[in-house]
């Protein structure tokens, strides 16, 4: 992964690039820690240029997102992990489109 | 085709095995859309394995690719605890942020991109199968 920064106001906007996946997410966890102790709490966390991100990278960037309350955004993240991601509130109907037949048998 | 790999289940491998994968679907003219989900999916599916399948012991997880008449195969088999990742819960995704949590993703990526997932238990190994029908149009003899 890489990462570029840089300050708005008081807004750290966040660049990751490459593949973000199992192995290199927690280079992220290290990169939003050093952020964050750095006294950045306003973030905009730019995607876009994400070739590739699987639920280990989507941990890591909700536990940002978590730690930072209200205070992130999310820029150019597609489906279907926007979906799921989506810092303001997903539509119920989107829901709605995933199949449940699976998970009623638990 | 078939193709198989057999790995220690460690996360160090996983760029090995899905490269593996990768290199089995590339043989069966998924375009780059059906070339990335297959990739995701098989992440998800193998990282859980390196995760949770082998609680006090080292194990190997072994992907078998093959093709069955109109369906290509991921079969990701471990010999690790029992367990039906097919019977998780899907993630809210209407939680508020706060009380969102990622458990149950990777299920959630499978079920949608891939045409069938399957699980079944077999001389005590977990043997997850990520199945996608193959394409029938082309140059090939269906046409």
């Amino acid at each position: 992964m890489q990462f570029t920064t840089r300050k708005e106001n008081d807004v750290l906007i966040a660049g990751l690039a490459g593949r973000m996946d199992a192995v290199t997410a927690p280079d992220f966890d290290r990169q939003f820690k050093e952020w964050f102790s750095g006294g950045a709490n306003l973030f905009v966390f730019n995607l876009s240029e994400l070739q590739y991100i699987s639920s280990a990278g989507l941990r890591s960037i909700l536990a940002a997102a978590k730690q930072l309350k209200e205070k992130s955004f999310l820029r150019g993240l597609r489906d279907p992990s926007r979906r799921f991601l989506n810092f303001q509130a997903s539509t119920r109907s989107s829901r709605s489109a995933i199949p449940r037949s699976r998970q009623s048998a638990a | 085709m078939f193709s198989e790999i057999r790995l220690p289940a460690k996360l160090e491998n996983l760029g090995k095995l899905l490269q593996s994968i990768l290199s089995a679907a590339g043989e069966e003219r998924f375009d780059s859309l059906r070339v990335n989900q297959i990739e995701l999916c098989a992440e998800e599916a193998l990282v859980n394995v390196m995760n949770y399948a082998y609680a006090e012991r080292s194990g190997d997880v072994h992907v078998i690719c093959r093709d069955d008449n109109d369906q290509f195969i991921i079969e990701i088999i471990d010999e690790g605890i029992p367990f039906d990742l097919t019977r998780m819960d899907e993630p809210d995704t209407t939680a508020a942020l706060s009380e969102r949590s990622v458990g149950g993703l990777g299920i959630f990526f499978m079920r949608k991109m891939m045409d069938d997932v399957r699980y079944r238990r077999e001389n005590n190994r977990n043997i997850l199968s990520l199945v996608l029908n193959r394409k029938t149009s082309g140059n090939g003899p269906r046409e």
